[in-house]
């Protein structure tokens, strides 16, 4: 193999059919795994402090076997969850959980996808023998680094805040409260980062109890061959599904709004019930927080095979049994420490669904919708209120959908990678020092055609209290494309004024100090219109 | 006075009355969705006798919720605070399935035409941004007038702080003389989308609501002068039909809660302090949990539209009787979401469906008897089912025995994760719970789940198939509100002070419907959350408060924080009336039940295949025993007693089924 590339293909799966466990049995496994993760989803929401986790549901729960793949989960956001088998392979590498054992680590080349998302894991115990892990993902607001937010003004990941690799935060039950430590002195809001770890703890804690009782009614065998068969079932599935597809090629590329117009290419190859993607040719990593890496490309590819399975697709990691993965070493898709990748993950992974759904469109024309805004308009700013406590306050904002073969595009929606909500206005007022002025549909964004793209979304904020702020978001120079002779979608618009000062642009990434009465307005992209407008 | 319970469904309208010599009389006949009062009316032709006597109805009906998913509302105007046009048509900005490469996004549907924002402003603390000018709201008077509304919608930012700029819009607009929806009268709750769709659902409602329960009583007084009629709310308790239709949003729910108000009833007089219900029809599953000392009402949502118009904690799946089986491409045997619906509906019906249903499954298995379904009325055709299954076995390459056997475990494992979801997910302990399970079907299913869940038993409640209409009889008269305070835990005395306004507002509405001021019970309920959390827990308010909380955290999250402040987010007054329940306590003596036949059943995880004694529910008198395994039948509905359990009808007429110890 060229050395420069890196096959990702996951091991051959056992091909038998419903060998080990009945229709039945896989069906009661499937409802229980899934219970467990349910009641690790409600006791993180219901316990974690920030908005961004219990209004905006930014987190993800999820069960995993022996070897870390993934048998089930919970509150599924795409890029969190398709990317969650590679944490425990990390773990096990230089670390042996024991029962009790929590491990915390948010660096994305061991097993994380953005330093923002913590991810705290746990091993299931039998005795002596390991059945599987636990794990739960929530984005935090803030981890330190150049900006409030943490997700711009980095040239690499050294710049963008605390990296933790895997290591314990609790053995054997106990804190370990230097790691505690480290975390709360290097984050901007202590207290709340504090109390949403606490509560992704108490999530492992409440999973754990309910996968003993499982194994204790039918038995660790039973257990370990149900996740087994779960795996194989989501390999045959996803194999099945792409079996009919005729044997062909295509060849894409888009750029990215980063610094130099990166470039990522794209050839899809479509072989007995396989489907080979390979990115050779996409540009080399690049400064600042646009990379993403292995992880969360597989990400991308895992929620598009879902999409193809209309949710009917087993959420298990053996469907990607049904996909190779060629990247190049050290590329804007593959990156390699130290570049950083805050943005890979909320955006460059957006432009990797839409190349994908655009390779898709190119072989069955006429069958794949235009492309969505194809960016998540992160906003990110932090300051201090009146009485002197830190905040920091991220979110995500709506935009239009792509229009398709058989429907016109939803307006302010989230879309692909993402599907956070937002925070009501009034609990925004309520916690931080600030107004909405506006929150309203973008007229006449979403691109014409025989559907229309779905229009996006103004937002408009007055600050109370200086605060630092930044727009971190793509599809500012390069508009959603139409499909089928539709047109694009609007390209996003984002400006800020200075109290008494007339609005002017604000460039994506640029962070600005607004005084108190300052103001930012965001307007969101368009989504591509369907065929030819009439 | 004659009292009748009507449970207007999706397929049948379900009434009961009782008969002069004290028995209870149900009716059947299938719903007029046009008008839905035509199938009542002639339901209570059936049982009620003479015109000259007063029908005294209570109702739980569809129609609210029917509507709403329909579309089929009235023309509304939406008011709200200038820069938020379109807080309706963005919402919470998630689209309803993620992986769906064309997603919907389930908003209400305002057009936007008949939307008028007004320039004014709160702040979250409640004070004035921008003042309400007495010019502006001459302004939007005309501009709502101007689109010849049927109801207005007002919902303003911050009113659940301060309601001062929308009772100013109140005054003003009720002057057009159409119902006139304030957010801060029907949902005073922060979250501005959520109390907006509340508002925007209560005044699309109105006109429609109101036409079709009025319509209702004018028919009902047309034959029995001086009949009365109250309504089902989605909160478990009943209002006089003026007052619900004031507020029709409190009916989103009315169908369900029929049946979880009447458990809820039977529970406190049996002593049972937690249920989870089971309430299996042919579409989908209704599950709840509930307390029976302070049973939980929340946030509902229908049509995946979010209402604060709170209600029973209803949770659906759409695992039915009517569920379809299929395989999918992983070669895996599925059960739904297809469903066969009421027509063709199972193939067993002989209507001309050629899928394999659940329904079909419980047949093959011997858990139907193919004729003592609906009392004989209407036989079931084994030979369709089995072409049915055999098929479906052959694409398997297995037996039909088999697959009919995969196809319940399946079903029942559905099931199974919604109970977990209602109990376990939200830190309760399903081993305290009985189950309590009605409609026609959930007795096929309930000592299985029981036993999975590890629960105490099961309870089958009296007239199990139309219990819905039959439990109608005994819901209570009931105000409740909830509103956000949003403040550190105010002292005892502070918090009465909260309380009291809204005691004596609800109490004097009760009073205006005839209840006897002494009859009436106040809960004074408090909803609190550690500093920040998202996670909010009810209690009644009352002494040792704070140690309650962290108590009851501790048990539902895992984990307190004694050190934490504790805030106080919402209050909650329910005041009750008192109603005649249509059950009372009978003497019990024991003695074994008399089996008209027998069969071979098969049991599931409950035992082996065998042969299984058949019981008329109807032949048993209380403190009849029945030692599984046993199959027992009742008008439209079926209970399977499995092998080691044993079955005893109870002083309150309740089928109770208990594992053999």
């Amino acid at each position: 193999m060229d050395r420069r590339t890196r096959c990702l293909e996951l091991p051959n799966p056992a091909a038998a059919i419903m060998k080990r466990q009945s229709h039945a049995a896989l069906h009661v496994f499937r409802h229980l795994f899934a219970s467990v993760t349910d009641e690790m989803g409600f006791a993180l929401r219901q316990s974690a402090v920030s908005p961004n986790i219990k209004e905006r549901l930014d987190y993800s729960c999820a069960l995993l076997d022996a070897s870390g793949r993934l048998a089930a989960h919970a509150a599924f956001i795409p890029v969190h969850l398709g990317s969650a088998h590679h944490t425990v392979p990390e773990v096990l590498k230089d670390m042996d959980p024991q029962p009790g054992d929590v491990i915390v680590l948010n660096d994305p080349h061991r097993g994380g996808t953005h330093l923002n998302d913590v991810t705290v894991v746990a091993p299931l115990f039998h005795g002596k023998i390991r059945l599987g892990f636990l794990l739960n993902r929530a984005h935090h607001a803030d981890i330190g680094g150049a900006e409030p937010g943490s997700m711009s003004g980095a040239r690499d990941l050294f710049g963008e805040g605390l990296r933790i690799p895997p290591v314990h935060l609790r053995r054997a039950g106990k804190d370990v409260p230097e790691v505690w430590q480290i975390f709360q002195a290097n984050v901007r809001d202590p207290y709340s980062a504090q109390a949403d770890l606490l509560a992704q703890c108490a999530a492992l804690h409440r999973g754990s109890l309910r996968f003993t009782d499982l194994v204790q009614r039918y038995g660790a065998k039973e257990i370990t061959s149900a996740m087994a068969d779960l795996f194989d079932y989501g390999s045959r599935f996803a194999r099945k599904l792409l079996s009919d597809w005729p044997k062909q090629s295509v060849e894409v590329s888009d750029t990215l709004d980063g610094p130099g117009t990166p470039l990522i290419k794209l050839k899809l190859q479509i072989q007995k019930g396989k489907l080979h993607l390979d990115f050779t040719g996409s540009s080399a990593q690049i400064p600042g927080s646009w990379n993403t890496h292995r992880a969360v490309t597989t990400s991308a590819v895992f929620y598009v095979l879902q999409a193809l399975g209309k949710g009917a697709l087993p959420e298990t990691s053996g469907t990607l049994n049904a996909v190779s993965i060629q990247l190049p070493s050290a590329s804007l898709v593959d990156s390699q420490a130290p570049s950083g990748v805050a943005l890979g993950n909320v955006e460059t992974s957006q432009r990797l669904v839409d190349l994908l759904l655009q390779a898709l469109g190119k072989l069955f024309p006429g069958q794949y919708p235009a492309a969505s805004q194809g960016t998540m308009n992160n906003l990110l700013f932090g300051g201090t209120r009146a009485d002197g406590t830190p905040f920091v306050h991220y979110e995500t904002l709506a935009g239009g959908a792509g229009a398709g073969p058989h429907s016109h595009g939803v307006s302010a929606v989230q879309s692909h990678m993402t599907n956070t909500r937002n925070t009501p206005v009034e609990v925004l007022e309520s916690e931080l020092p600030l107004r909405v002025e506006q929150l309203s549909l973008r007229k006449n964004s979403g691109g014409r055609g025989k559907h229309r793209g779905g229009d996006g979304m103004i937002k408009a904020f007055t600050f109370l209290q200086p605060v630092r702020l930044t727009v971190a978001a793509s599809r500012r120079h390069s508009k959603p494309p139409g499909s089928n002779g539709g047109q694009d979608g609007k390209l996003a618009f984002d400006s800020i004024a200075q109290p008494e000062s007339p609005f002017r642009r604000l460039p994506p990434g640029e962070s600005v100090l607004l005084e108190p009465g300052g103001r930012v307005r965001i307007q969101t992209p368009g989504g591509g219109g369907w065929g030819k407008p009439k | 006075m004659f009292r009748i319970g009507v449970d207007t469904g999706g397929t049948f309208t379900d009434a009961v009355g009782q008969l002069e010599d004290g028995s209870w009389q149900i009716v059947k006949l299938p719903t007029t969705a046009q008008r839905p009062s035509k199938a009542i009316l002639a339901a209570v032709d059936q049982l009620a006798p003479a015109s000259s006597v007063p029908v005294e109805m209570v109702h739980g009906t569809t129609h609210a919720t029917n509507a709403l998913l329909t579309g089929k509302l009235g023309k509304v105007v939406f008011v709200t605070t200038e820069g938020f046009r379109d807080l309706l048509a963005i919402g919470r900005q998630d689209r309803d399935d993620v992986y769906a490469l064309e997603p919907s996004a389930s908003r209400p549907r305002q057009p936007p035409q008949r939307i008028v924002e007004v320039k004014e402003r709160m702040a979250a603390d409640g004070s004035v941004v921008q003042k309400l000018s007495a010019t502006e709201i001459r302004r939007v008077v005309e501009a709502v007038k101007a689109k010849k509304p049927e109801a207005i919608a007002v919902a303003c930012l911050h009113a659940y702080a301060t309601p001062l700029h929308e009772k100013k819009l109140g005054r003003a607009l009720r002057k057009l003389g159409v119902p006139v929806m304030l957010s801060h009268e029907v949902a005073p709750e922060i979250r501005e989308y959520e109390r907006a769709t509340t508002t925007w659902a209560d005044a699309s409602l109105a006109p429609v609501v109101r036409r079709a329960l009025l319509d209702l009583l004018d028919g009902l007084k047309a034959k029995h002068h001086a009949s009365t009629l109250r309504i089902m709310r989605s909160d478990g308790g009943t209002a006089a039909v003026e007052a619900a239709v004031e507020h029709p949003v409190t009916l989103a729910l009315s169908g369900p809660a029929g049946g979880l108000s009447a458990a809820l009833a039977l529970a406190q007089a049996r002593g049972d302090a937690q249920i989870m219900t089971l309430d299996m029809g042919g579409t989908s599953t209704d599950v709840a949990w509930l307390d029976s000392a302070l049973p939980e009402n929340r946030p509902i949502s229908v049509g995946r539209i979010p209402l604060l118009a709170r209600g029973l904690p209803i949770h659906s799946v759409g695992t039915g009787g009517g569920s379809l089986a299929s395989v999918d491409y992983g070669g895996l045997l599925q059960v739904g979401p297809e469903s066969a619906g009421a027509i063709p509906g199972p193939a067993c019906y002989g209507r001309g469906g050629k899928r394999a249903t659940v329904t079909d499954a419980h047949l093959l298995c011997g858990r139907l008897l193919p004729n003592a379904f609906l009392g004989g009325d209407f036989p079931l055709q084994t030979s369709a089912a089995m072409e049915a299954v055999e098929k479906l076995g052959r694409s398997l390459n297995q037996p039909a025995a088999l697959t009919a056997q995969q196809i319940l475990q399946i079903a029942s494992a559905d099931m199974e994760r919604a109970l977990r979801q209602v109990s376990l997910a939200e830190g309760r302990d399903p081993r305290d719970a009985m189950l309590y399970s009605f409609g026609g079907a959930g007795g096929l299913h309930a000592a299985w789940l029981s036993e999975r869940l590890g629960m105490r038993g099961v309870v089958v409640p009296p007239l199990a198939g139309a219990f819905s209409a039959f439990g109608l009889l005994g819901a209570p008269p009931r105000r409740r509100l909830t509103r956000s305070v949003l403040r550190d835990l105010p002292n005892a005395r502070a918090r009465k002070n909260l309380f009291t306004p809204y005691i004596s507002q609800l109490k004097q509405e009760l009073k205006n419907e005839g209840c006897a001021p002494r009859s009436l019970k106040v809960k004074s309920i408090v909803e609190l959350r550690g500093q920040g959390q998202a996670g909010v827990l009810s209690l009644q308010d009352g002494p040792k408060l704070r140690e309650r909380f962290h108590a009851l955290h501790q048990k539902r999250f895992g984990f307190s924080r004694p050190d934490r402040p504790v805030e106080l987010h919402a209050i909650s007054v329910q005041v009750d009336g008192t109603t005649i329940a249509p059950w009372e306590k009978q003497k019990t003596r024991k003695q074994n039940a008399k089996s008209w036949g027998s069969g071979r059943c098969w049991f599931g995880t409950c035992g082996q295949d065998q042969e299984t004694q058949y019981f008329a529910r109807e032949a048993m008198r209380p403190g009849a025993v029945i030692h599984g395994p046993a199959i027992i039948t009742e008008y439209s509905a079926t209970t399977v007693v499995p092998p080691r359990w044993t079955a005893a009808l109870d002083a309150w007429n309740c089928l109770t089924l208990l594992p053999q110890s």
